[in-house]
């Protein structure tokens, strides 16, 4: 069975790497974006699946992303955001600009495993 | 010499000091170097922090994913996995001997408590004490350093190590105040049971901050079932009772209704005013005495929050108290609360006073009634009450008159309003009379039924005695029809009478005058006609003699009533008359003698500018009147005749000279159409008559219509008041004889009244075509005068 594809933008590292070991122990292919620059590097070359972002990220903010995904790139990309509690605004203009999904700080890696698998059981 | 000597004496000058140069070299050198040393000691320290971190950031990146492995480990792993998951529990062993490693790992672990939850949060708690990290934070509970033991004591609540309990809580009454707060944190954190133990041992003060960081702890347990906070009301710690105060009120626990009344007599503010919250809150009536007995002594602000308790506890008994505090308080604050607090007890016990005019009573609104009452007519006409009939008419007339120009627009609109709602109707009856042949049934269930019940009553009675045999679905139709004809005579009742308290109510003055008469004598002298006159009646070239049923006749009284003509006609006295003597209407009212014909002569029509000339300046109506001379007519004749009595000079002399130019151009043309339609006129007129005599207790009403309008065509009409009459065929001598009819000139005559005509009178098809030409002839009528208005202003 093919591995999907995930892209996970987070700026945190530790929990970065927590997330991305929890994701591969689930089953995917992940690869770590630490700002909106690399997510911009990885997207020229590649087309993940499914995209797990941050809102506040350096650079180039969870916001930004969507919006360069579904305006510049067309692309119907799965997106899960990931901000936290009590963040609503941001969390309501990633919904208008097109976000699949969202998931709040502190993140429950079983949960995002959860949601990751059903966005990508959508398509 | 000795002199000089004493005398002069040579001066020191002051001279700087010598600048020991040495010295200074030595001193710059010392605070150079001092100055080179402290940032170099800057740098140092810097650059070590700055590794220190690059170090622990690195070997976090080692530690994260063993971490990792270790958190989401799972027991039915493959043997590869547990392998992988055993050589790391080594690897560690090895790594935790460090204290750097093990720094770091608490790092980790810290930082990933405040990132995950769920079970992954579980699993950090008990992985950082599998690894013996909590061993780290008990050796720093016992630094010397508050820093460490603080770092120590938040380690231990955050990682949840509940055996830290026993050792944290010794640190609840720490003098240091930054251990003292972070172990009552931790010890209500760590156990349920720690508030309880907190609020039973603290010695010192708690801030409203940490009473708040408390609550938020309390809150977001889970199965967390509070203890019993009114134990701790008896506390001698003041703000322990304070915060048990807050506990009560959050966890609405209304057990402690004596405490709360006792704490009322507190010194402190700050225990009463949480004391009063809970009693309003929980509703303890019982401590409403106690609330009233405190009041006294306490401040402003606790007085407000009592009145405000006692507002929503208080019963009508209270309100003594609160009247008290009305009178005696000083306080404008505690004043309006009691005030408040009496409404709210007993609504609108107190009222507005400030800026009301007291002098607006109930007495002297009467008074004006009785003063105006014009004004007072108006009002019962707006509330559809029977205005006073004891005031004679031409009082009411000449007070008309003198404010006829000050009438109240909304009023004016009223009454346009009325003969909107009338036309409509009427508009409606008629098309309902035009489809009644054609359809069976006519949907007007959307109109309201408005019509009062003995109306109704009346009016279905009416049919039942007119006609003797109607199926089911025709009486529905025909009782709806009646409803809406009562309506319509309820509405022109009220204007009637309002024509008999306002004569000359300019309002309706546009309304077309078809009879003319001369005053009251005039119509008793008509009403006086013997049958014999009637028949001896010779019928000149302008006049037609019209001959209908009794009804008709009422139709045409009605109509007059409408017309709004009561210089000419009192309706009353007609109407009086009619109904005293019936059998003797025909004689009574066959008014076409030849002085009444004299006297009716002149046509005394609407004419639009008589309503302009009530709102304009003397400028205006000078240009008015050169404007009657353009399109005036008869109407305008008899207008430019009351004008002569103007007072002002220059209207009488212009409305004199208009006249005569109006006259000459309106005689001729009058004279060649007389000759014209005579002969036929005189065989119409030959005809009624007989009719007249024919039928038994019919009326002859005698009105006068010029005759040359009735042959002319549309573009020939000056008045637009005959405009209909051009859809009429002048040929045929039989609907000829039908524009004579009362009916004729009955054009607002109510339609039930042309309905009783029609049970009546056998000639139904006469009546149809009659009743067509009603609603366009008010119709142009009503909307001529907007037109010209509109016209006028452009």
């Amino acid at each position: 069975m093919v591995k999907k594809n995930l892209l996970l933008a987070e700026d945190d590292e530790l929990l970065a790497s927590l997330l991305d070991y929890r994701l591969q122990k689930g089953g995917y292919n992940v690869h770590l974006a630490q700002d909106g620059r690399d997510v911009k590097e990885y997207l020229k070359g590649a087309t993940p699946d499914l995209i797990v972002s941050d809102i506040m990220m350096p650079y180039f903010s969870g916001i930004e992303l969507i919006d360069y995904v579904r305006n510049e790139l067309n692309s119907k990309i799965p997106i899960i955001i990931i901000s936290s509690a009590g963040n609503e605004e941001n969390v309501l203009s990633a919904f208008e600009l097109g976000a699949n999904d969202f998931i709040s700080k502190p993140v429950s890696p079983s949960e995002l495993l959860v949601r990751v698998g059903r966005e990508l059981n959508k398509q | 010499m000795n002199l000089i000597s004493q005398t002069y004496y040579s001066i020191t000058l002051i001279s700087a000091p010598k600048i020991p140069t040495d010295l200074l070299w030595d001193l710059t050198i010392v605070f150079s170097g001092l100055g080179i040393f402290f940032l170099f000691g800057v740098f140092i320290f810097r650059n070590r922090l700055s590794n220190k971190a690059s170090k622990v950031a690195g070997q976090k990146k080692i530690l994260a994913p063993i971490v990792s492995n270790f958190l989401f480990y799972e027991t039915d792993a493959s043997k590869e996995e547990n392998f992988e998951y055993i050589n790391l529990k080594i690897e560690i062993r090895e790594l935790l001997k460090s204290p750097f490693n093990r720094l770091v790992l608490t790092e980790i672990l810290l930082d990933l408590e405040k990132d995950l939850s769920g079970d992954s949060r579980d699993r950090i708690f008990s992985l950082y004490q599998n690894l013996g990290l909590h061993l780290e934070a008990f050796k720093k509970l016992r630094s010397w350093r508050w820093e460490l033991v603080s770092k120590g004591i938040l380690e231990l609540t955050q990682m949840r190590v509940v055996a830290a309990y026993g050792f944290i809580k010794k640190f609840i009454n720490d003098k240091r105040g930054v251990v003292r707060k972070q172990a009552q944190i931790a010890t209500v954190t760590l156990k349920h049971e720690g508030i309880s133990y907190f609020l039973d041992t603290t010695r010192y003060g708690i801030s409203e901050w940490q009473q708040l960081k408390l609550l938020d702890v309390l809150r977001n347990f889970d199965d967390f079932s509070p203890p019993r906070f009114k134990a701790w009301l008896t506390s001698t710690n003041r703000d322990v009772v304070l915060f048990a105060l807050r506990l009560i009120k959050h966890y609405n626990q209304n057990d402690a209704s004596k405490a709360l009344i006792e704490l009322l007599k507190h010194k402190n503010d700050q225990i009463k005013s949480e004391a009063i919250q809970c009693i309003k809150d929980f509703g303890v009536f019982e401590a409403l005495n106690m609330l009233k007995t405190v009041f006294r002594r306490c401040s402003v602000d606790i007085k407000v929050q009592i009145l405000d308790a006692i507002s929503s506890l208080g019963k009508v008994e209270d309100i003594e108290f609160l009247e008290t505090i009305v009178k005696r308080e000083s306080n404008f604050l505690v004043k309006s609360k009691a005030i408040s607090a009496i409404n709210v007890i007993e609504p609108d016990t107190y009222v507005p006073t400030e800026g009301i005019d007291n002098y607006i009573t109930v007495e002297n609104f009467e008074n004006n009634e009785q003063d105006n009452p014009t004004q007072l007519s108006e009002v019962m006409k707006n509330s559809e009450l029977q205005p006073d009939d004891s005031l004679p008419a031409s009082e009411n007339k000449e007070y008309s008159l003198d404010n006829q120009d000050h009438l109240d627009p909304e009023f004016e609109d009223e009454i346009i309003f009325d003969l909107c709602f009338t036309e409509e109707l009427e508009d409606i009856l008629s098309e309902y009379n035009e489809a009644e042949e054609e359809v069976s049934y006519l949907p007007l269930d959307f109109l309201p039924v408005v019509s009062e019940a003995d109306e109704l009553k009346s009016t279905s009675a009416k049919i039942t005695e007119n006609r003797n045999v109607e199926t089911k679905g025709n009486l529905q139709e025909e009782s709806f029809k009646e409803e809406l004809e009562a309506i319509l005579n309820k509405i022109k009742l009220q204007e009637e009478d309002s024509i008999n308290k306002d004569a000359e109510t300019p309002e309706l003055e546009f309304l077309p005058l078809v009879v003319e008469a001369e005053g009251e004598e005039n119509i008793e002298n008509m009403v006086e006609i013997s049958a014999e006159e009637i028949l001896s009646l010779e019928v000149n070239a302008e006049e037609v003699v019209m001959t209908n049923s009794e009804a008709v006749v009422q139709n045409s009284i009605d109509w007059m009533a409408f017309s709004k003509e009561p210089e000419v006609f009192d309706n009353n006295t007609y109407s009086e008359s009619l109904s005293e003597t019936p059998q003797d209407d025909s004689s009574q009212y066959t008014s076409s003698d030849n002085e009444n014909a004299n006297n009716l002569k002149e046509y005394s029509g609407f004419s639009i500018f008589q309503e302009l000339f009530r709102t304009c300046d003397k400028e205006s109506k000078l240009i008015l009147m050169d404007e009657i001379l353009a399109v005036g007519d008869e109407k305008e004749v008899y207008f430019l005749k009351t004008l002569l009595n103007d007072p002002d000079k220059k209207i009488r002399t212009k409305a004199e000279k208009v006249l005569k130019e109006l006259q000459s151009l309106l005689t001729p043309e009058i004279e060649t159409e007389e000759k014209k339609d005579q002969v036929q006129i005189n065989e119409l007129d030959a005809e009624d008559l007989h009719s007249a005599e024919e039928i038994p207790e019919a009326v002859t009403h005698t009105d006068r219509v010029p005759i040359s309008i009735l042959d002319k065509e549309e573009d020939s009409l000056k008045s637009m008041e005959f405009c209909f009459l051009s859809h009429l065929p002048s040929d045929d001598s039989n609907n000829q004889t039908q524009l004579f009819q009362p009916d004729f000139e009955l054009v607002e005559t109510p339609l039930e009244e042309i309905e009783d005509n029609l049970n009546n009178n056998n000639d139904n098809e006469l009546n149809e075509k009659e009743r067509k030409l009603l609603s366009p002839f008010l119709r142009n009528i009503i909307s001529f005068s907007e037109k010209f208005k509109g016209k006028l202003n452009g």
